[in-house]
């Protein structure tokens, strides 16, 4: 920030009106839900083994997750991602630019 | 260029030969495309917005028939792209050369680009320093002055 300042620009900490871990929640369904559905896509099109060798563990997890999740969950969670997309354009109503960066940071 | 100063050809050859100097280093570029680069230039049309400029492509959902696209995955490996992306037609038209495709994280998940199957991509700034991500080939690529842009997803 006080770089930032310090090149002239105005700065400010602020939060936009939303449940942080709500959103963060949600991203991580719809990511889950695209994960299993790529795993899938990879045994199904393209006849790939999907395993511990061929699949990051990561990826493996999300893609477990995501085979848990139903239609009702991700759905759910992309409408979440509306209200959260509101409440950052009435941020930037006032802001000319944001850091995600320092945001995601805070978020972790 | 447009002017005839420069032609494509030597743009994209100079566009080469940095990447085979520096890409060593950085693992930006997973799929050179180098040898597609003379049959680019030969069907571009010369008053195409961008004609012979030199690009990269990130190698998830931007497709580019007859090229593999792997999307970060070991499980992905050797796919070969049946189709042009619609955003790769729209490059090619607009008369742009690709010369490879660039590194990803699997999936293009995560804000790093370290990843199994193809290793990690090098900041060019200062190679101990990650490179960001999802689109960090890219990224690295155009930070080290291959191209004067890549494809990313974000």
């Amino acid at each position: 920030m006080s770089l930032l300042k310090d090149l002239g620009h105005q700065v400010e900490e602020v939060y936009p009106d939303l449940d942080e871990t709500e959103v963060f929640v949600n991203l991580v369904v719809v990511i889950a839900g695209h994960v299993a559905a790529k795993l899938e896509e990879i045994k199904t099109v393209f006849n790939r083994p999907v395993n511990k060798k061929t699949i990051e563990l990561p990826n493996l997890a999300l893609g477990a997750i995501g085979r848990k999740l139903s239609v009702v969950d991700l759905i759910r969670a992309k409408e979440s991602w509306r209200v959260a997309g509101a409440a950052m354009g009435t941020l930037l109503t006032d802001y000319e630019m944001n850091l995600p960066g320092v945001s995601i940071f805070h978020y972790l | 260029m447009r002017n005839g100063e420069v032609s494509a050809k030597e743009v994209c050859e100079e566009a080469v030969l940095c990447a085979e100097e520096l890409n060593p280093s950085l693992n930006a570029i997973i799929t050179p495309m180098y040898d597609l680069v003379d049959k680019q230039i030969k069907g571009i049309t010369k008053d195409s917005p961008l004609a012979g400029v030199p690009m990269l492509l990130k190698d998830t959902h931007h497709a580019y028939k007859g090229t593999p696209m792997s999307q970060g995955c070991e499980a992905l490996k050797g796919v070969v792209a049946d189709h042009d992306a619609e955003i790769v037609r729209r490059f090619k038209k607009a008369g742009l050369i690709v010369i490879g495709k660039t590194n990803t994280p699997e999936f293009k998940i995560g804000y790093i680009t370290e990843l199994k199957a193809f290793g990690p991509t090098r900041n060019p700034w200062d190679t101990k320093y990650s490179c960001g991500g999802s689109s960090g080939g890219s990224a690295a690529a155009v930070a080290a002055r291959i191209v004067p842009f890549g494809s990313a997803t974000d």
